[in-house]
C-alpha cells in the first residue's frame, strides 16, 4: 500500500525541509524497476517534484528531488487542482470508515459515494449510482468505490510501439 | 463493414468514438482502439481537461510490463456505432481511446484479423 504524506509529515520525514516549505499537490504513484514508490508531486509553484521511497513498506525517505519528466499538461490548471485536492478529501474519508462500512449490511458488497465527508448514496450498479448522485448533488468531485474486502488490480496489458 | 486501421503496424480494428462529460454539454471525438486485453476503457487525458471531467475514484492498474500505478477514473458517456455506455474510464497520456472489456463485453464482435475486418452488434 503506497502511502500518503500531508506536507506536515513530509518536514518531519525530510531532511531537504527547504524544498518542502511550499504546497505540494501529490499527482501520481509509480513503482520503479527496482520495486520503488516514485510519488510526483505539483507544487504550487507549479514546479515538479518526485520522491523516491526506497523501501515498498518502510515510509524511509531516501531521495527528494526536482523531476523534469513532463507531467501532463491538465495537471498544472489550478482548477483541476482545487477539483484534485476536494477528490482527495472525499478519497481520504472512505478510507477512514471504510471498515465501518464493510461491517454495515446496508453497504457491504455495494458501491458507495462519498460526498462532504459522508456517504451520499450507496448502489449495486456504480453507474446507477453515478447518475443519481450527480443528479442530486452536482458535478462535482464524488469519491465512488465497491465496499470490497480485495482489492481489485486492473490489467491494461497494450504495449504501443512509439513511432 | 469496417476495416482494420491500417496507420497501426499491426493493423488494428478502430472506430469512431464520442466521449461527453456526464452532463453531455462537451463531447470530444476521438480515434478508439477496440482492445479485449484491457480490463477497463482510457481515455486521452486531455479530454479530461477539455470535458471538464471530475474525478469519481482511482484503480491500481498493472501495466504490460508489470508495472503498477494508480490511475484516477471520470464517468463518462462513450458512444460509438449507435452504442452508447455511461461507464467509468482511466485516463492515460495517449492520443486515443482503449475500448475495454467493461464495455465491449456488452457486444457481440467478430474480429477477422485475416481479411482486416470486423463486425460489433448488440445481441
Amino acid at each position: 500500500m503506497l502511502q500518503l504524506y500531508s506536507q506536515n509529515e513530509f518536514k518531519r520525514k525530510s531532511t531537504i525541509s527547504k524544498i518542502l516549505e511550499i504546497d505540494l499537490i501529490p499527482v501520481s504513484f509509480e513503482k520503479d524497476k527496482t520495486k520503488s514508490n516514485i510519488i510526483k508531486f505539483l507544487g504550487a509553484d507549479e514546479t515538479r517534484y518526485s520522491l523516491s521511497e526506497k523501501a515498498p513498506i518502510s515510509p524511509c525517505l531516501m531521495s527528494f528531488q526536482i523531476d523534469h519528466s513532463p507531467f501532463p499538461r491538465y495537471w498544472i490548471k489550478k482548477r483541476s487542482l482545487e477539483s484534485i485536492k476536494s477528490f482527495e478529501r472525499e478519497r481520504d474519508t472512505f478510507f477512514k470508515i471504510r471498515n465501518d462500512l464493510l461491517k454495515d449490511n446496508k453497504y457491504a458488497g455495494k458501491y458507495v459515494a462519498i460526498l462532504n465527508g459522508k456517504v451520499v448514496g450507496s448502489d449495486e450498479n456504480k453507474s446507477s449510482l453515478a447518475k443519481r448522485v450527480y443528479e442530486k448533488h452536482g458535478y462535482v468531485p464524488i469519491y465512488m468505490e465497491k465496499l470490497s474486502k480485495k482489492k481489485r488490480v486492473r490489467e491494461l496489458p497494450s504495449p504501443e510501439r512509439w513511432v | 463493414m469496417p476495416h482494420f486501421d491500417s496507420t497501426f503496424d499491426p493493423p488494428a480494428a478502430t472506430l469512431r468514438v464520442n466521449v461527453h462529460n456526464p452532463l453531455r454539454t462537451k463531447s470530444k471525438r476521438s480515434k478508439g482502439k477496440l482492445d479485449t486485453g484491457a480490463d477497463i476503457s482510457v481515455i486521452p487525458e486531455d479530454l479530461v481537461e477539455e470535458l471538464n471531467l471530475q474525478p469519481s475514484g482511482e484503480e491500481p492498474v498493472l501495466g504490460y510490463d508489470g508495472s503498477l500505478s494508480i490511475k484516477r477514473k471520470y464517468f463518462v458517456y462513450i458512444s460509438f456505432s449507435g452504442f452508447s455506455f455511461f461507464t467509468d474510464v482511466l485516463s492515460s497520456p495517449r492520443s486515443n481511446v482503449l475500448l475495454g472489456r467493461d464495455v465491449l463485453n456488452q457486444l457481440r464482435i467478430f474480429l477477422s484479423g485475416k481479411e482486416n475486418i470486423f463486425t460489433i452488434s448488440d445481441p
